[in-house]
């Protein structure tokens, strides 16, 4: 086990070495280079930038843009190791700071979402399966299809109008109390839960056609049993392999969510960051997102080998 | 591929919902294209007289904070936000497929570094990655269908990578290889052709996602540029209004819901039509009346009549068709009987009408099955369980498959126990450890998974279990055709000497008449789904009746000569 660790901790550095050069030559992207997104940021927009010829020699100077490229990215790289993402164009506040200000808040959508989606996800997927082809198992289908395909700005803005302007029974927006959790939460939880939910039935019809689910029956258990107990520890293998993708859906989903609901977290604060063309926030959000994603990955591959005792022993012995 | 598109076109016939979905789509695609001359009105002509007005005959959809007719917008929004995803998805598909066919069907060191770069795309989370490369490009239309394409290209090359690899191999291609045809040849018509499907059904159902994501990117205003109309943006510009004017979201926002579940739906249909799995899964019926549940319990643990079994003139049929016609068959106490014929004769299917554990399209058409007595005709769940596990234990023809991979032995044995005892878990595990030594297993096995114990030893695992409540009768649905044949000698003796052990009545399924001679009294001989020999294994052996009997003992190695002299 430790050993199977080791390996998939050792895999891990060179996909993290290619993100670095990634997320490095994204900003090879901005037309033109990083000096007229910043000095663009600084003028009034429509200013003529010949005029500025002078400014931006002196500003690539300054940013070391025009030394060689593999300098630069080992100065980068150099700071990066050392836990400094770069400095906000807008603030001049270091983006390290700034992310781990608003982490917390992002943290706690992302968890309350995530409860959502296992309180929708969960027995939605196991209706589906036990009621295979009947009433319940259309609706919840049907339900999972509109989930998968109702954006979640649309969403949010449709819970917005219904619960906050129409009922006003939560605010509109903010952050503070749990009654401004919910509905961003819910938003975010319940796009979610319609892939999961999807997964989860097809895991559970896939596992209850199985033989071994014929022996089970052949014992006379329960059908609770042969569900909860034999199926359902099979079904939520593949769902544990795709636990990645949920938790990449979270974080793309809360830019957007946060967003909707003015949540002071890291996704509003990356849009500001685009609106203000503040490249290094924007660099910054993107290495940390895609480090957090990994280490998911991360634990999730290592918790596989925990939940799939066929696996288990194999890495074991390897 | 002609089986392909015969089974697409099909599908608006036979799920009318998939229709109505393509029609609606194909609807979408005309009003698109045609928007200039059906909605002919400027989408971006300002009119402040005109602000913020709810639907009406003028304005189906109302207007927005501007003045500017919905409707207008909403179909001119559908001709960007389409145009934009299809752009992104025909990219893609072009980009992945060659890249990851190449890869694949050339191999060496350039997959190693394809792959290293397809490792290193997958492990961004793909929106983020997305909304990145959108901002950073500064927005517009051809960032975004360049972030979606960044993002949504390495997951069609890893997958058309894993066809080409295993295509590579082939014997039509390899043929094609060693006749000189070049290598982009090869890719072109035989490999192209094969991958055409999967990846169709890829893009219809991702279709769905990048018209969500591209909507996603342009609520964050990174796509199209106001005042121009695209959906995701429009519904940015509703947000501040969503209090007094809710018709400005709601307009656009249906029209991504609509296209995106009638894609969803679609790509469904699709998938389901190309890749059919249906199901079997175990029937459960409605409970007929506790109090019925509890005589019968009763009357099968004391069991008056003589036989364990009596089948009457049993029917069972698969739709349509008949597999098993009146079967007659009957096993009394400690009797062993073998059930034999070939594959396909209907033998599996008469050992789970035993138990009642027939699955659909599988039914029991006629006859009747006795059981200790006790008609099963009318037999709900409750009922059948309190015979299966407890007064019939069955013993299934693939041990590894027919264990639960995920659960130790311990816990599929004390499991079987407590469905049917008001026992402690202690209690239990004793008796579990009494059946492993029953079977000689060691006792260490109570906390292995199946897939560390040897073929064999799976196999005793699962007699312990069918034997476990001491079962009056055991059936085994081929219980040694998995295993080698030392392991099958092993099993026989076993099932042997358990037998005369516990005196318990055996059902032995099996094709091999030579195997069932060691430990069955009586043969009954299955052929077609009739019953076309039951007699004494003795006389079966040496005076075989039915000409199909003797062609199955002829089949015997060494047996040609005797079987011929006792026919003739």
């Amino acid at each position: 086990m430790l050993r199977y660790v080791l390996v998939r901790l050792a895999t891990t550095v060179p996909v993290l070495w290619g993100i670095s050069v990634v997320v490095f030559s994204l900003v090879r992207f901005i037309p033109g280079d990083p000096s007229h997104a910043i000095l663009l940021s600084m003028v009034d927009p429509g200013a003529d930038l010949s005029s500025l010829e002078q400014d931006l020699a002196r500003l690539r100077a300054d940013l070391g843009l025009d030394r060689p490229y593999l300098t630069q990215y080992a100065d980068w790289l150099g700071n990066v190791l050392a836990g400094n993402l770069g400095t906000s164009l807008r603030s001049g506040d270091p983006v390290t700071d700034e992310l781990w200000r608003r982490l917390p808040a992002t943290l706690e959508l992302a968890g309350a979402a995530l409860v959502v989606m296992v309180v929708v996800a969960v027995p939605t997927g196991i209706v589906g399966a036990a009621r295979h082809g009947a009433a319940a198992d259309r609706l919840a289908r049907m339900l999972a299809l509109v989930g998968v395909s109702v954006p979640g700005f649309l969403l949010g803005l449709l819970l917005m109008y219904g619960f906050s302007v129409h009922l006003g029974w939560l605010p509109t927006s903010g952050h503070g109390t749990p009654a401004h959790l919910v509905l961003p939460a819910v938003t975010l939880g319940l796009g979610l839960a319609a892939g999961t939910s999807r997964l989860l039935r097809a895991g559970l019809l896939d596992a209850l056609s199985q033989p071994y689910m014929v022996t089970a029956e052949a014992k006379g258990l329960p059908w609770r049993q042969m569900l909860l107990r034999h199926a359902l520890r099979n079904a939520l293998l593949p769902v544990l392999t795709n636990t990645g993708l949920i938790v990449g859906g979270l974080f793309g989903g809360a830019v957007i969510v946060e967003t909707v609901f003015s949540w002071p977290g890291i996704g509003r604060y990356i849009v500001d960051a685009i609106t203000g063309r503040d490249y290094p926030v924007i660099q910054a959000f993107v290495l940390a997102m895609s480090l957090m994603y990994g280490l998911v990955n991360l634990v999730v591959d290592i918790g596989y080998r925990f939940a799939d005792p066929r696996v288990r022993v194999e890495g074991a012995e390897a | 591929m002609s089986r392909t598109a015969a089974r697409l076109r099909a599908l608006p016939r036979t799920d009318k919902l998939a229709g109505a979905a393509l029609v609606f789509l194909l609807l979408v695609v005309v009003v698109s294209v045609a928007a200039p001359w059906l909605a002919p009105g400027d989408p971006t002509a300002v009119d402040y007289l005109q602000a913020a007005l709810p639907p009406s005959a003028e304005h189906w959809l109302g207007t927005d904070a501007f003045g500017r007719d919905l409707l207008t917008r909403v179909v001119h929004g559908g001709r960007a936000s389409l145009a934009t995803a299809a752009v992104a998805v025909a990219l893609v598909i072009v980009v992945g497929a060659t890249v990851g066919a190449i890869s694949g069907y050339v191999g060496g060191l350039l997959d190693l570094a394809v792959t290293r770069v397809l490792d290193v795309l997958l492990a961004f989370p793909r929106l983020v990655l997305a909304i990145a490369i959108a901002a950073l490009l500064e927005g517009g239309v051809v960032g975004v269908v360049l972030a979606v394409s960044v993002v949504s290209w390495p997951g069609y090359a890893r997958l058309v990578r894993g066809y080409a690899l295993q295509l590579r191999d082939e014997g039509y291609v390899q043929a094609a290889r060693v006749a000189g045809t070049p290598w982009w040849r090869i890719l072109r018509t035989h490999i192209a052709g094969s991958i055409a499907g999967p990846v169709l059904v890829l893009a219809v159902v991702d279709f769905g996602e990048v018209v969500l994501a591209v909507a996603g990117l342009s609520f964050l205003g990174l796509g199209v540029r106001p005042p121009q109309p695209e959906w995701g943006a429009m519904l940015n510009e509703a947000r501040p209004y969503l209090e007094d004017s809710p018709w400005m979201f709601l307009a656009p926002g249906l029209a991504v819901v609509l296209v995106v579940l009638a894609v969803n739906y679609l790509g469904d249909a699709v998938r389901d039509a190309l890749e059919p799995r249906r199901p079997r899964l175990p029937q459960r019926t409605r409970r007929r009346g506790g109090a019925s549940t509890t005589e019968l319990a009763a009357a099968l643990a004391a069991h008056p009549g003589p036989d364990l079994v009596t089948l009457d003139r049993v029917s069972v049929a698969a739709g349509e068709q008949a597999v098993l016609t009146d079967v007659s068959l009957r096993i009394a106490a400690g009797e062993a009987v073998g059930l034999v014929g070939e594959s396909g004769s209907g033998k599996s299917t008469l050992a789970g009408a035993l138990l009642g554990l027939l699955r659909p399209p599988l039914r029991i058409t006629g006859g009747t099955v006795t059981l200790y007595g006790q008609d099963t005709t009318g037999w709900d769940t409750h009922d059948w369980r309190l015979v299966r596990g407890q007064h019939v234990g069955l013993v299934s023809q693939d041990p590894l498959t027919a264990l639960n991979p995920v659960l130790t032995i311990g816990t599929q044995l004390v499991e079987t126990v407590r469905a049917h005892h008001r026992v402690s878990r202690a209690a239990a595990r004793q008796r579990a450890r009494a059946a492993l030594d029953l079977v000689r297993l060691p006792q260490h096995c109570l906390d292995r998974y199946p897939h560390q114990l040897s073929g064999g030893m799976r196999q005793r695992v699962a007699i312990a279990i069918a034997l476990i409540n001491e079962p009056r009768l055991l059936i085994c649905d081929e219980p040694t055709t998995a295993l080698d044949v030392t392991t099958q000698a092993r099993i026989l003796e076993e099932l042997t000497r358990l037998r005369a052990e516990l005196g318990v009545g055996l059902l032995f399924v099996s094709h091999d008449l030579r195997l069932m001679s060691q430990v069955v009294e009586r043969v009954v001989v299955l052929h077609e789904g009739h019953v076309v020999e039951d007699a004494p294994a003795s006389r079966l052996f040496t005076a075989p009746e039915h000409p199909y009997t003797r062609t199955l003992l002829a089949a015997i190695p060494g047996n040609e000569l005797e079987v011929r002299r006792a026919a003739g």
